[in-house]
């Protein structure tokens, strides 16, 4: 069976809603180390992977591997019914035909409790190597919501070329085009606003617009967001979260015929 | 009356009071559990006549009226349907009351008034059966090829429930009776005479049997037969469909009848003009039968007859002739020394089965012509319309879990971008 306490609602809240916009049903896998999520979108060019470790809830209990398949807008539905400060706890049978939630508040003794169906998702899963990417960029994860937002008023898809000087931004559109450029900078009073660019090689690739405005989705998990790039492999936009959880999304490049 | 003798004795004696209030109470009494049934017996019986049981082709013992002057009879029970609310109400003197009015009305009342109620509406009828149907399992259980007196047939074999009868017919008083049943043997086997007073043998012989059948069919005919049977077995079986095509004259000729149904066709028809009752369903319907050439007229009336006598000769084998004896009989009657010849009869049959059959493969045809085409459009449109309705109802469903997200993102252009199976290679199955 499964138990799995958080001290805060907000976690699982933020994180299905970064993801219920990119795939409609995935399984939850459940094990001792903690609950993992990895699913495409319908055109199977984006990943998402998701993985909060046993260590992010307060107790954690797997007895058995579990594989919780959830509709994730029924989960949305689920979870706008908790409270952000609430406390959450998951709860599964060993062969679980549904998913308990059940939401405390801390102040009042106010106590919900759902019950969502599961279903039979059969999804393939992606085995993702460890990748030494040529560049590594770190930035405030509100500044690449804002690029993404501004660029994709101009165009579908975004050039990111990251060289010594810095990162470029650039697109391309009918009404004309636009680039954005950040440099390597520190902020000695806020690290969260601190852009760190690690580069071993020169990249230059074109990803699609729409794809990177949802990932940006996840922007409130985390204040940074780590971008890695090599040419001809997908882009990797990692949120992290405490305990060594995170949000990973995963897009593959436009490669080819450049508009 | 007769809502009130429903259920007379049931009814409490206050609640008679209710429903009549004019009549001086009478206590009803208590119903009993076997009540007795009516018969009606035949006229100026002989004290000595009987009720007793008797082995019968249909049911193991049938019970049988036994007069040694009158013969056999046989009892016909005649049922209200179940639905109809009858019952008995039986009052010996009233009927002589009205007619005699001079008998003093008094002259012991309550004697007098002893009125029955029946609840069952049912009468047993007591109707002459000819002793040959008695003697007849008889004979065919002991038909094996040897000749026996009529004595041995009655007294020695061991047939079942006989016990009765043979009590009865050693009484003096019943010779004449015993008589007569040898006189009736004789009608249906061949018989050996012995010659200086010794009992005659018999044995039973098919064609004789098949003889007599035929005459009794005859006179069955004659009075016309029941309007049901007529019906049914007459009627319907020489309906001739009613086609749209024209359809060649029967061939069958008049000629290749032979002497006897002609004169017994004529003797049908006086009956028919002397009487007035069911006969006379007779005559319509061979009037109803005749088609419009004369020739085919005489025919029809001809095979109608026949038909007549075999529906007679076939009730009167499945109710008294015993199974044994029924294939043989058949034979007999098909035999060309039949006593009633069937061929034109035959003939006919299976000309009216043919045309039948072409009737019915003529609408079948048609009947599927014109009903697949309608049949197959409403199919289609409904299958049509099915499919509809279906793909729109997961459509809905498919949107309503689906976010909106994930619904813009559909229209990304993912033009040049390649499956991210083609970078990560797939994992074994499941890591859980």
């Amino acid at each position: 069976m499964l138990e799995a306490r958080l001290e805060q609602a907000q976690l699982l809240k933020k994180v299905v809603d970064a993801i219920k916009d990119l795939v409609q049903d995935c399984n939850f896998d459940c094990n001792d180390s903690g609950i993992a999520l990895q699913a495409m979108d319908n055109s199977h060019v984006a990943l998402v992977s998701m993985m909060l470790k046993s260590e992010s809830f307060s107790p954690f209990r797997c007895d058995r591997n579990l594989a919780l398949g959830i509709n994730l807008t029924s989960l949305t539905k689920v979870l706008r019914c908790a409270q952000n400060e609430d406390i959450l706890t998951l709860k599964a049978e060993d062969a679980p035909d549904v998913v308990n939630l059940v939401f405390e508040s801390a102040e009042s003794d106010r106590l919900s409790e759902y019950d969502i169906k599961l279903m039979d998702i059969d999804q393939e899963h992606l085995g993702i190597p460890d990748t030494e990417y040529a560049a590594t960029i770190s930035m405030p994860s509100s500044e690449f919501s804002r690029i993404t937002r501004d660029l994709s008023a101009l165009s579908e898809s975004v050039s990111i070329e990251c060289t010594k000087e810095g990162v470029k931004f650039a697109c391309t559109g009918d009404i004309g085009n636009g680039s954005v450029t950040l440099r390597q900078h520190t902020n000695v009073d806020d690290e969260a606003k601190n852009v760190e660019i690690n580069l071993t090689e020169p990249v230059a690739l074109t990803f699609s617009l729409k794809y990177l405005v949802n990932f940006c989705k996840a922007a409130g998990l985390s204040g940074q967001v780590k971008l890695c790039l090599s040419n001809e492999v997908p882009l990797l936009v990692e949120y992290g979260l405490s305990n060594n959880s995170y949000l990973r999304f995963y897009l593959a490049p436009k490669i080819g015929d450049e508009e | 009356m007769k809502t009130r003798s429903r259920k007379p004795t049931k009814a409490t004696p206050s609640k008679t009071e209710e429903t009549e209030p004019k009549n001086s109470t009478r206590d009803l009494a208590p119903s009993v559990d076997k009540p007795p049934h009516v018969f009606i017996l035949p006229k100026d019986a002989s004290a000595e006549a009987r009720i007793l049981s008797l082995p019968s082709v249909t049911s193991s013992l049938t019970r049988f009226f036994v007069c040694p002057q009158k013969g056999f009879y046989e009892f016909t029970k005649i049922a209200a349907p179940k639905k109809a609310c009858r019952s008995w109400l039986l009052a010996p003197r009233r009927l002589g009351e009205t007619q005699a009015q001079s008998e003093p009305a008094d002259a012991g009342e309550s004697e007098q008034d002893q009125g029955y109620l029946l609840g069952k509406p049912d009468l047993f009828v007591a109707t002459p059966v000819d002793p040959l149907f008695i003697l007849l399992p008889l004979l065919a259980e002991a038909d094996s090829g040897s000749y026996l007196t009529f004595s041995d047939y009655l007294y020695t074999t061991e047939g079942e429930g006989l016990g009765q009868l043979q009590q009865l017919l050693r009484q003096s008083t019943f010779n004449s009776l015993e008589e007569t049943m040898e006189r009736r043997m004789q009608a249906v086997c061949d018989c050996l005479d012995m010659g200086d007073g010794e009992d005659k043998m018999y044995q039973l012989s098919v064609p004789k049997l098949a003889a007599e059948l035929a005459s009794k069919a005859r006179k069955m005919v004659q009075k016309g037969l029941p309007e049901t049977m007529e019906e049914r077995f007459v009627k319907q079986a020489l309906e001739m469909p009613v086609l749209s095509i024209k359809r060649e004259d029967s061939s069958v000729s008049v000629a290749a009848d032979d002497a006897a149904p002609e004169a017994e066709s004529a003797a049908t028809s006086q009956e028919t003009s002397a009487s007035v009752d069911s006969s006379a369903a007779v005559s319509t319907t061979s009037t109803a039968l005749t088609t419009p050439t004369e020739s085919q007229s005489d025919t029809v009336d001809n095979v109608a007859e026949l038909l007549r006598i075999r529906t007679a000769m076939n009730f009167i084998t499945i109710s008294y002739i015993p199974a044994t004896v029924r294939s043989r009989l058949q034979e007999a009657l098909s035999s060309p020394t039949s006593p009633v010849n069937f061929e034109p009869l035959d003939k006919h049959l299976d000309q009216v089965a043919s045309v039948k059959k072409q009737a019915q493969a003529l609408r079948s045809l048609s009947d599927n012509i014109s009903r697949k085409r309608s049949a197959d459009d409403d199919e289609d449109a409904l299958e049509k319309a099915e499919a509809k309705r279906k793909k729109k109802e997961e459509d809905e469903i498919r949107k309503k879990n689906t976010s909106r997200g994930v619904q813009q993102l559909a229209k990304a252009n993912t033009s040049g971008m390649k499956k991210l199976s083609s970078f990560f290679t797939k994992a074994p199955p499941k890591k859980t």
